[in-house]
């Protein structure tokens, strides 16, 4: 049969799952992710504090090895919620890195090339094609947070003994919920912005700016109005402050800890209502 | 003909702008034309049968299923060819159109083998492993119908497809869309200001103006109604040849520059009117069948009031 005749043939298999056609966007676009170098780079910088906490929680339970380092003495510090959400906060200015690099590049080509209209005439609905590009970042996100961070205490668990495990199992739930938390923030407002300017650079410049020109309006109105709550302006603090809540490490204690969330939780709303005015198959002129 | 698409008082608003008003109609033909002038609502129609656009009211049934309420399955069933350009920055054409496919519910490595398949088919199995952004015009429309195609769907909604297009990159769209529509796997949905397009692709036409059907014609009909009807200009003797006309049953009418139209009846044809002319020493300088009907019952449809 010609290659022609094969081309108007119906397709008459099974469809795939939803599911799997959900997954098709992130698998594509992972590929053009790290096309970047700069992406690759991060990505790859991203693991040097898992891998060196990895090697310290090996160290540890390794003394005659750590005889023959500088810390022979013993560590200066204990493996607990302390450490992990230290690291843990390390890695979010990774995430924060991947996430400019990322994010803009994977709504704003298919606003700015008429991509959208594409996507949505097939089975796949709208808030199907943001799920599918949330994955993106989600799944690029939670590769440098809770997935080896929870590598990290799974080893210092499988080394210490049970008083151990039984005193820190509640950082492993913290782990997973204070970087789904992060990884839900970012990819939400990355594609809000990307939606909301449809140019890469200006939708990397503006997601820098969310987070930083807020954070300076807060200090200001700390300064001018003499109070504290202004800092609630500051994402980055009240993802500090959330991530101090959740290990229950003192971080940015002087904020408080409900408005920290409802800060985090009303920009992701806006973002979600950006997405939602601004993704559509076509403007309509009014 | 079982009906394929249709329209029951459709009407849909964009913001204060209405912009479909209350279609009414039951198409059934196997390549069905839009047309109108621009801003008819041509495009709205689609979008709306697309899902992209909930109907203010009335509804739309196409190939049986209802659009809005089972708009998952309308779009599993067709295959859309935007009239802009519409692409995925950065991957190649056959990666392009594989993706597309996927999403459209095939497996990967059937949705790989038919988007070879489909850039093959459009002429674009050479170039397919280049980045979109270097596809020429042409080219890029090309694309846009192998997507619509790759997957197999049993409707193929085309908007504007000639649109830029120089006239070899224009007659080899129309022969594709023929070429489409007569495997006859695929009935076609193709939305265009050009009379030229519809007519060489299209069974049956709805015409639309200012968001209202303005006519609704079936061309395969009009046309073998037209081939009833002739043009004719004869010289030396035109009275006599015009009795002997209408004494074979033919029905003439006075038309401008010494033409006149002829009706045919059933089992006459131009043979005959060459032997009745030999016959009454007439010379026939001009003999056509009537052309351009759709033309025809497009300006019509424009001066109607609606």
């Amino acid at each position: 049969m010609t290659v022609r005749a094969r081309t108007f043939r119906p397709f008459t298999g099974t469809p795939t799952s939803p599911l799997a056609r959900l997954l098709v966007l992130p698998r594509y676009a992972w590929r053009e992710a790290f096309k970047a170098k700069a992406v690759t780079g991060v990505f790859t910088a991203a693991f040097f504090g898992p891998v060196g906490a990895l090697v310290i929680v090996w160290l540890k339970h390794n003394l005659p090895a750590l005889a023959r380092t500088p810390l022979a003495a013993g560590l200066p510090f204990p493996i607990d919620a302390r450490f992990f959400g230290f690291l843990l906060l390390g890695q979010s200015y990774f995430a924060f890195a991947l996430t400019i690099f990322v994010g803009p590049s994977l709504v704003s080509p298919d606003l700015v090339n008429g991509a959208l209209p594409l996507y949505l005439s097939r089975p796949l609905s709208k808030w199907q094609y943001v799920a599918g590009k949330l994955l993106v970042l989600a799944l690029l996100l939670s590769a440098i947070t809770w997935a080896p961070l929870l590598l990290v205490f799974l080893l210092e668990a499988s080394l210490s003994d049970a008083s151990w495990i039984l005193a820190n199992a509640p950082i492993a739930g913290a782990i997973v919920a204070a970087s789904m938390l992060l990884v839900l923030f970012l990819s939400l407002v990355s594609m809000a912005m990307s939606a909301w300017v449809r140019n890469r650079a200006a939708a990397r410049a503006l997601i820098f700016a969310v987070v930083v020109v807020p954070a300076a309006f807060g200090r200001a109105l700390n300064s001018i109005l003499n109070v504290e709550w202004g800092r609630l302006f500051d994402l980055g603090a009240s993802w500090g402050r959330v991530l101090e809540g959740l290990f229950g490490i003192p971080l940015h204690g002087r904020l408080p800890l409900d408005g920290a969330w409802v800060s985090l939780l009303v920009v992701s709303a806006l973002s979600l209502f950006l997405i939602h005015r601004k993704l559509r198959a076509f403007e309509v002129v009014r | 003909m079982t009906a394929f698409l249709e329209l029951d008082g459709l009407s849909v608003r964009l913001g204060r702008r209405e912009v479909l008003r209350d279609l009414r109609g039951t198409l059934a033909g196997r390549s069905i034309g839009l047309l109108g002038p621009n801003g008819a609502g041509k495009t709205t129609l689609l979008h709306t049968l697309l899902g992209f656009f909930p109907p203010s009211s009335g509804t739309a049934r196409l190939a049986g299923l209802d659009v809005v309420k089972e708009s998952r399955e309308v779009k599993r069933a067709v295959g859309y060819m935007p009239e802009n350009d519409a692409f995925i920055a950065g991957i190649s054409g056959v990666r392009y159109v594989a993706m597309l496919a996927e999403l459209s519910g095939l497996p990967g490595a059937e949705a790989l083998e038919r988007a070879h398949e489909a850039l093959f088919a459009v002429g674009l199995g050479e170039v397919r492993y280049r980045t979109l952004e270097t596809y020429s015009l042409g080219m890029k429309q090309l694309a846009k119908l192998a997507q619509a195609i790759a997957h197999g769907p049993r409707v193929l909604f085309l908007d504007e497809p000639t649109n830029g297009l120089d006239p070899p990159g224009r007659q080899r769209m129309l022969r594709l869309i023929r070429e489409i529509r007569e495997a006859g796997e695929i009935r076609v949905i193709l939305s265009s200001h050009l009379l030229r397009d519809v007519e060489e692709c299209c069974d049956q036409v709805l015409i639309l103006r200012e968001g209202r059907v303005a006519a609704l014609c079936d061309l395969e009909e009009e046309r073998r109604a037209n081939r009833r009807l002739v043009e004719l200009e004869a010289s030396g003797g035109e009275g006599d040849f015009a009795e002997a006309l209408a004494g074979i049953g033919c029905t003439v009418a006075p038309g401008i520059r010494r033409r006149v139209k002829v009706v045919l009846p059933e089992g006459i044809g131009p043979r005959e009117l060459y032997r009745l002319a030999g016959e009454k020493g007439v010379q026939l300088r001009h003999l056509a069948y009537q052309r351009d009907s759709l033309e025809e019952i497009f300006q019509r449809a424009m001066e109607v009031e609606t």
